[in-house]
Formats: C-alpha cells, sequence, structure tokens
C-alpha cells in the first residue's frame, strides 16, 4: 500500500525538522523523495519544477505581502500606539487587556480579510512589541496573535469557506453566517483564556490593572485617529464595493504610508525597515506554502483519501464515533498539510457520508474550516506560527510560540466540542435568514 | 575569503532592493487599478496578470538568497538549547549542505521549465491581447541559483571556523 | 493483471468533468477492455488545471482533462477554436466539430505532438448567458455594467455592448460579485450551481453568446500512448467516446436545466433579450469570426486562418445537422461520432 510512503514521508519531515532543517526544503525535500519512491524520477522533476511558479504567480496570494506591509508601516511609523492607548482606555480594569484587546482587534480585522494568514500578518507587528513591553511572556504574545489571526477565516469573508461552498455545493451564505457564530464564540474563548492566564500566571500575563486610567477616552481618540482612518478607509471600501478584498491589502498598505506622513512619522528608515520585513517575511512564507503544497500534492498521489475511505466509510459507527474521527483526521491532516489541500482530499470522503446521515452540509463546513484553522498552529508546520515567528524575530523562537499556542489550542477543542454538541448554535443564524 | 563575502553581501542586499522595487510596483499597481476603476471607471487592463505573474514572482524568489543570508529561513528550533556546541556547529553545516543541495536541484529544473516556456513563448490572454509571460519563469533559477551558492559559502565559513 | 491508468480531471468532485467525465471513463474503461484496463483517479489536490499540461508531460498523469486556453501558446488551433466561441450554439455539435477538425487537421496532430500528447476528443457547455444582478433585456441595459469575462470573445462582445469586461478566476467570481466589484457574468448557467452564484444572480438572459468548447478532455500523454498495444488504444477510444457524450449529455444540457430549476426556485427573473437586442449580438457573433482569424493570423503566424475558420464552420453546421436529426439524443451521438471520427482513426498510427 502506498500510504505506508505517505507515513514514512511523515516521520521523515519529523526527522529533517528536529536536525534543524528549515520547515520549507524539509517540506520539499520529503514530497520529492516520496513522489520519486511512488512514480518515479521524470514526474517528481515535473512536480519540483512547476509547484514553485505555479503556486506563486496567484492573484489572491498578493493580498499577503500587502496586508504585512500595512501593519510593518503601521507599526514602524508608530500609528498602533494610540490603537492600544484607546484600549487600554477602554479596558483597563480587565485583566491581560492588551491581550484581549488584540483578539478583538483580530475579529474586527476578520469581518475585512478572508485570510487566517493576512490576518495573523496584519496584526502581529503592531501587538507584539506592546504586549511584550508591558510585561506579558513573549511566546503568550505571539501565540494569543497566531491563534486569534484564525478568527480571519472564521468570520467571514473567509476563502476557505467559499471553496467550501462550491465544492460541496452548499450556500456560501449561509455558511458565512454559520462562521459570525463560531468566529465571535472563538475570539470570546481565547479572552476567556487570556483571564484564566491573568489570574493563575501572572508570570505570564501580568494581573494588575493597566497604568492607561490616566488616559481619559478623549485624549485616547484624538491619538488614534491615524488608525480609525485606515480601518475606515479598509473596512468602508470593502464593503461598498470599491474594491476587493485581495485589492484592500494594496489599499490598506497605501493608506497606512499617508497616514503617516500626515502624522509626521514617516521617514526614509520606516519605509526601508517596514519593505524589508516584508519582503523577509513574504519570501520566507511562501517557499514554506511551495513545500507544503508540494506535501499535499504527495499525500494526494499515496491515496490518501481512500485510505481515509477505507478506514472510517467501512466502519459501522455512532454519530458521536464519526464526528469523534473526523476530528481527529483533521487534527492529523492540519498538522502537515495546508487547509485547501486538505479540504480537497477529505471532502469527497466525508461529503457521501454526512449526506447518508442526513447532517447539514452548512454547520458541516463550519466545523470542517474550524478544524483546518486549528492546523494553521500545530506543530511541526503551522503557517500562522510561522508568519508571527517572522514578524516578532526579536522576542521569540518557532518552538516557543508553538507553546504559546498551546492554551488557545485548548480553547479551540472546547469549541469544536461545543459545535458538535450544540449545532444549533452554528444553525441560529443560517436558520434566520 | 573575504572578498567574496563582501560580494555575497552585495549580492543580497542588491537583491533585496530589487524585491523592495517589486513591493512598492505591486501597491502602486493594484491602488492605481482600484482608483482608476472607482473614479474613471476605467480599469487598467491585466492588473490581475501582471501582479501574480510578474510582481509575485518577483518578490517571492529573488530576494531568497537575502533571506538565507540574514539567516531568516524559519526552522523549528526546538535542538538548538540541548545541542552541545560541537554538534550544533555539526548540524549547521548538515543543514547547509542540505539546503545548498535543494535549492541547487530546484534551480536546474526549473532552469529547464523556464527554457521550454521561452521557446513555447508562453503568454497569458488578457481581455483579447497576449501577455507575455515567459520572462518571469527565469525569476526561479536565478533565486534557488543564488540561494545555492550563498548556503555553499555558509557551509564553507562554519566549516573553516575554528 | 489489469493496466490502471493514472486519471485527472483537475477538477472539484461535483463538477461535471469529474462526475461525469472521469468518473465515467474509470467505468467504461474495464467494459471495454474486457477488464484489461482501469483507472486510478487524481484529484485536483494532485493536479489542477493550471498543471495539467506538466503533468501530462512529465508522466504524472496518464490521461488528463486539458483545457487548451490555459496553454495558447502550445496549442495554436485550439487557441483558434476558443477565439470562435461566440459561434456556439449546440453543445453535441460543437463537440463533435471540434474533435473531428482536431482529429484530421495535420497541424493540430503536429501541435499536439510536439506537446506530448494525444487527443481523444472535446466536450461543450450549454449556450452561455447574462447573469447579472442588474435587468437586461436591450444592448442600452448593458452600458457601464462590470461583466466577468472568461476569454477573448467575451470580452469583445462585452465592449462591443458598452459594457466592461472583467478578467477574474472563475472561484473569484462569487466573492467580486458579492461585493460589488463586478455587476454579473457571461457565463453557462450551471455555474449558478458550480460557483454559488444563484445566491447573488437576480436575473438571467439568453441571448446569442456562444458556449466554452476549446476542450481537450481525454489528453493521453504521448509516452503512455506509446506503450499501450492496439487493443488497448481502442478500447481508451472507444470509453473515450462513450464518456465524451456523457459529459456534453451532463455539461451542455441537464445540468443546466438543473440549474435553471434552482435558479427560478431561488426567484432568479429571466429576462427575454429585446429583438434588437438579440440580432446585435447574432451579427456580433458572425463578425467575431473574422477576428479570430485576424487575432490567430498576428499571434502565431497562422496565414490559413481565414480558410481554418471556415473549413471549422461547415463543420460544426453539419453536426447541428446531425444533433438535429438524431434529437440531441447521447446514444445516437455515441454512435454518429464512433462511425463519423473515430471509426476511420487508425490505431496502429494515430497519435504515433
Ligand atoms: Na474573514
Ligand atoms: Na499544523
Amino acid at each position: 500500500m502506498s500510504v505506508e510512503t505517505g507515513f514514512w514521508g511523515v516521520g521523515i519531515l519529523f526527522a529533517l525538522l528536529l536536525l534543524r532543517v528549515p520547515v520549507a526544503l524539509s517540506l520539499i525535500a520529503v514530497s520529492f523523495g516520496g513522489i520519486v519512491s511512488l512514480l518515479g524520477l521524470k514526474p517528481a522533476f515535473g512536480i519540483l519544477s512547476n509547484t514553485p511558479y505555479s503556486f506563486v504567480a496567484s492573484w489572491t496570494m498578493s493580498a499577503v505581502p500587502m496586508f504585512l506591509l500595512m501593519g510593518f508601516v503601521a507599526f514602524h511609523a508608530r500609528l498602533t500606539e494610540g490603537l492600544f492607548d484607546a484600549a487600554k482606555a477602554l479596558l483597563w480594569r480587565v485583566p491581560g487587556a492588551l491581550a484581549v484587546s488584540s483578539i478583538f482587534a483580530c475579529s474586527g480585522f476578520a469581518a475585512v480579510c478572508g485570510s487566517s494568514l493576512a490576518t495573523a500578518a496584519s496584526m502581529g507587528r503592531i501587538a507584539i512589541p506592546e504586549m511584550v513591553r508591558a510585561g506579558y511572556s513573549p511566546a503568550i504574545s505571539a501565540g494569543s496573535i497566531a491563534a486569534g489571526g484564525t478568527i480571519g477565516a472564521l468570520i467571514p469573508p473567509s476563502i476557505l469557506m467559499i471553496l467550501y461552498g462550491v465544492f460541496s455545493e452548499t450556500s456560501i451564505t449561509d455558511v458565512f453566517l454559520g462562521g459570525v457564530t463560531v468566529g465571535i464564540i472563538t475570539a470570546l474563548s481565547y479572552a476567556v483564556i487570556v483571564l484564566i492566564l491573568a489570574w493563575t500566571r501572572p508570570d505570564l500575563i501580568p494581573r494588575g490593572r493597566l497604568e492607561g486610567n490616566q488616559l481619559s477616552i478623549g485624549t485616547a481618540l484624538r491619538k488614534v485617529w491615524p488608525v480609525l482612518v485606515l480601518i475606515l478607509l479598509v473596512f468602508g471600501g470593502l464593503f461598498s464595493g470599491y474594491f476587493t478584498a485581495t485589492e484592500a491589502g494594496a489599499v490598506g498598505a497605501g493608506g497606512a504610508i499617508l497616514c503617516a506622513a500626515a502624522v509626521g512619522t514617516l521617514n526614509r528608515k520606516v519605509m526601508k525597515d517596514s519593505l524589508l520585513e516584508t519582503l523577509q517575511t513574504t519570501a520566507s512564507l511562501l517557499i514554506i506554502g511551495i513545500g507544503a503544497m508540494m506535501f499535499t500534492r504527495f499525500l494526494g498521489i499515496t491515496g490518501l483519501s481512500g485510505f481515509i475511505s477505507r478506514t472510517i466509510g467501512g466502519a459501522d459507527v455512532s454519530y458521536v464515533q464519526l464526528m469523534f474521527m473526523i476530528v481527529v483526521v483533521y487534527l492529523l491532516l492540519g498538522m502537515v498539510m495546508e487547509p485547501f489541500g486538505a479540504m480537497l482530499v477529505t471532502l469527497p470522503v466525508f461529503l457521501p457520508l454526512l449526506n447518508a446521515e442526513g447532517i447539514s452540509l452548512v454547520w458541516f463546513g463550519v466545523l470542517v474550516v474550524k478544524l483546518l484553522e486549528i492546523g494553521m498552529i500545530t506543530p511541526p508546520v503551522g503557517l500562522n506560527v510561522f508568519v508571527i515567528r517572522n514578524v516578532a524575530t526579536d522576542y521569540v523562537s518557532t518552538t516557543q510560540i508553538f507553546a504559546g499556542v498551546l492554551p488557545f489550542f485548548l480553547a479551540d477543542i472546547a469549541v469544536t466540542v461545543l459545535i458538535i454538541a450544540m449545532p444549533s448554535l452554528v444553525l441560529a443564524l443560517p436558520g434566520l435568514w | 575569503m573575504n572578498s567574496i563575502e563582501r560580494a555575497a553581501d552585495r549580492v543580497a542586499q542588491g537583491l533585496a532592493l530589487v524585491g523592495a522595487i517589486g513591493l512598492m510596483a505591486l501597491l502602486l499597481h493594484v491602488a492605481a487599478e482600484v482608483l482608476a476603476r472607482n473614479l474613471l471607471d476605467r480599469p487598467i487592463p491585466a492588473t490581475n496578470e501582471i501582479v501574480s505573474r510578474y510582481y509575485m514572482v518577483l518578490i517571492a524568489f529573488l530576494p531568497l538568497a537575502w533571506v538565507e543570508r540574514s539567516r531568516a529561513m524559519i526552522s523549528v528550533e526546538i535542538l538548538d538549547s540541548f545541542l552541545p556546541s560541537p554538534l550544533l556547529r555539526l548540524s549547521d553545516i548538515l543543514v547547509a549542505v542540505i539546503a545548498c543541495v535543494i535549492y541547487a536541484a530546484i534551480a536546474w529544473v526549473t532552469w529547464g521549465d523556464a527554457v521550454k516556456n521561452y521557446a513555447a513563448g508562453t503568454f497569458v490572454d488578457v481581455l483579447g491581447h497576449a501577455l507575455p509571460v515567459w520572462p518571469t519563469y527565469f525569476l526561479p533559477p536565478a533565486g534557488f541559483l543564488l540561494a545555492a551558492l550563498v548556503t555553499a559559502l555558509r557551509g564553507i565559513q562554519i566549516a573553516r571556523r575554528p | 493483471d489489469a493496466r490502471d491508468l493514472r486519471i485527472a480531471s483537475g477538477a472539484p468532485p461535483a463538477h461535471p468533468s469529474t462526475s461525469h467525465l472521469y468518473e465515467k471513463l474509470a467505468e467504461y474503461l474495464p467494459e471495454e477492455s474486457d477488464g484489461e484496463m482501469g483507472a486510478i483517479p487524481l484529484g485536483p489536490e494532485v493536479v489542477g488545471l493550471g498543471g495539467m499540461k506538466d503533468a501530462l508531460q512529465t508522466g504524472l498523469v496518464d490521461v488528463g482533462n486539458l483545457l487548451p486556453l490555459y496553454f495558447p501558446a502550445d496549442l495554436p488551433n485550439f487557441a483558434l477554436a476558443g477565439e470562435l466561441s461566440l459561434s456556439g450554439r449546440d453543445p453535441y455539435a460543437m463537440a463533435a466539430a471540434l474533435t473531428e477538425y482536431t482529429v484530421n487537421c495535420a497541424e493540430c496532430q503536429q501541435e499536439l505532438s510536439d506537446a506530448g500528447m494525444v487527443f481523444l476528443g472535446s466536450g461543450s457547455s450549454d449556450p452561455y448567458m447574462l447573469l447579472t444582478k442588474e435587468p437586461v433585456e436591450t444592448a442600452e441595459d448593458l452600458q457601464g455594467l462590470r461583466l466577468r469575462s472568461g476569454g477573448a470573445p467575451y470580452s469583445r462582445w462585452a465592449e462591443n455592448f458598452g459594457a466592461v469586461p472583467v478578467s477574474i478566476s472563475v472561484l473569484e467570481t462569487f466573492e467580486a460579485m458579492s461585493q460589488g466589484t463586478i455587476d454579473g457574468s457571461m457565463a453557462s448557467i450551471g455555474d449558478l450551481l458550480a460557483f454559488r452564484l444563484v445566491e447573488l444572480v437576480e436575473y438571467a438572459t439568453p441571448v446569442p453568446l456562444g458556449t466554452y468548447f476549446s476542450t481537450s478532455n481525454f489528453t493521453t500523454a504521448a509516452t503512455t500512448w506509446q506503450s499501450m498495444s492496439e487493443d488497448e488504444r481502442a478500447a481508451l477510444m472507444r470509453a473515450a467516446n462513450r464518456a465524451n457524450a456523457d459529459f456534453s449529455q451532463r455539461w451542455g444540457y441537464d445540468f443546466a436545466a438543473i440549474a435553471r430549476e434552482a435558479a427560478e426556485e431561488a426567484g432568479i427573473e429571466f429576462l427575454d433579450a429585446d429583438e434588437a437586442f438579440t440580432e446585435a449580438a447574432r451579427q456580433f457573433a458572425l463578425d467575431d469570426r473574422e477576428t479570430a482569424a485576424e487575432v490567430s493570423a498576428e499571434r502565431f503566424g497562422m496565414d490559413d486562418a481565414p480558410s481554418r475558420v471556415d473549413e471549422f464552420v461547415s463543420l460544426f453546421e453539419k453536426w447541428e445537422g446531425i444533433s438535429e436529426e438524431v434529437d440531441h439524443d447521447r446514444d445516437a451521438m455515441i454512435d454518429r461520432m464512433w462511425e463519423e471520427i473515430w471509426s476511420k482513426v487508425d490505431v496502429s498510427s494515430y497519435g504515433l
């Protein structure tokens, strides 16, 4: 059975990562070797030669560098300091106010941005330095934004949900509406985690109230106007149809540069630092994306879909057992695969099963997107973690971020259980329409 | 060795500069498209294709050598704090060798691809006009080759260090 | 020991090119070969439409669904057929005509052979229509509308009527339409279901817009074809001919009917284009054949493009007659396509 080759591949991938081979190169090497052993040299060379270009030459992907640039400019030009002053003025009574405001900022950003990666990228550079300065553990600060980014794909718009709707022939609008609920619940669950940590581990998140209470809300609002203008520009333009979510990145980056110029903080160094950091993050992320795509193709060739359907479809299982197996499959695939590939490999297997059981495909879509998004923060291949590693490179290592993500991962599991236990929660909003 | 090092630094910085220009071009092009479409009702043709086939390819591949030079490739550093320094050094050399081999292999196969696309004169059709895209197929082999050279240099440098 | 071919539709599971093209091939291949041949399907996560050419050339895939308009530089004759999209009316006729044209045209065979591919038939969509958020009944209604265009002829058509053609990928249509960056699409009514536009579109206006037929449904890797025995080649050819008809039946007729029903259920209003608009569209499609020839002559130095266009037009007029005569019946079309095209192909030399 060639699925065995797949398991070997995953094993070797872990070994290479432990040997400190860069993530992208480990993925590429294992996929290449695996495809050689399954199909021979020529097809493997074919995949090696065409994946880099075809993965990168993508219009949708162009939003990632632009949103990154927006975040870097906003950070270097100190546009965002005001945002956190405002959050402090409003939330200073709440323990862990900075982390809580960052998570809600992610949710707000999620309402305009369709991708989890872009959400994490844009918030990371803004929030993490502020949290570290306020005495937060760097790992938890980075972890909260890596996890907060996943809200980007839960609250509509969401590229993953659009693809799910298309592949499963389900109403995208309904999946979006279900996503609103789950996105908000996810944000709340992360906030609860922050509160619990502030309560039990003041060494990680300072418990004390913020000093921001000297700042009146009025003063805070005056400091925050550049960011408000930027948010208004991006939100307003998107909702009134002036540009798409992909174009919003460039508009946001351009807007950040103009705001910085208006405030008087734009200079050569700000531009140079922002552009170089954006470039470095983009290049190192895209090559990981290329590796992840090759690895997905390798696993697809091993006959993974068939293996999953034989393992799960053959067994006569109860609803709870079926759900358990689905969750486990997505968590395992999410460790090493990118979300689109994992969706394509699994949907042909799961959709007929669910149809036979009469399970709502709207509900399942929301569940799948939630599970795939968990994969963005789990080791060893967690794209949100990698993007945060790059924007917070002075503060944390990849391993520390994975550790910092753990409490939020537990919240994700709780939310997953809630989605499965109470489908009506997800279906309430779509049902109203 | 020192002059090679300096040359490598200069090339890497040059690549970063080109990449940064690519980023700004992407920003300005998309922003101009949004403005032209909404204010003048005249979209700039081929924005989508130029962004994806030109700027994105430029941004992704050319800076690889610079990213390697600044040691910014993402890895999972679980063992970093546990390995004694001789082993760490050995692992650094091993990683440089593996990286060099992989980059060189990709450079080689994408070069073949680029030549094929050049021969075919690959283009995309944009609203009835042919936009040639074969030139950007040469960016991946260039980027990967330079990355291979930079990692080879790094391997040698670590090995020669006393 | 059965010989298994790796086959790839490049499309998601629900799309007709998976459900009614590649799944059918997998079903027919053992039947036509007395169980000597079988298929291993590879999903779009392994090979997508954009990577199909490379997948065939490197032997990753033995038989793949190649959309030649993704690779116009490699396949000028298919590019020419793509330029003629506006002329499409009857899905079976377009599919059969392009199949007959390609099988018998020496330059086409040379092109395919240079690309390392063997051609085993085409398919066609149903006639395209305007799927919009604003009502369109007259040519004036089109003024300034931003419409998604799936290719050059549609862009020319839109510009001619004062609309603004927008080129975006089909997967982005939903997002673009929901955000109002486009007002509609020139597309198969099947897109209402295949890309969920049914949730956004409010009006559908049939108007002569042609069909999408520049396809190569079962492109076979030359190396695979060479390694097959004559019996195996014949079996694959028979299976492909049957599945090709299933596909045109599904994509060109049945799926369109299902989508129409869903559209009516969703409250989408079907509008009649007024006489003048319909006539203008028909005339534009006729005139556009000349443009198609000019484009091919200019792009590929295809000096005989006008006579190629004439030849192709006479072929699809012939097949429109046949399709009419058999009342668009799938089984009858399978027989006629076999008789007129494939039975005349010599498996000992075709594609070699
Ligand atoms: Na979102
Ligand atoms: Na993961």
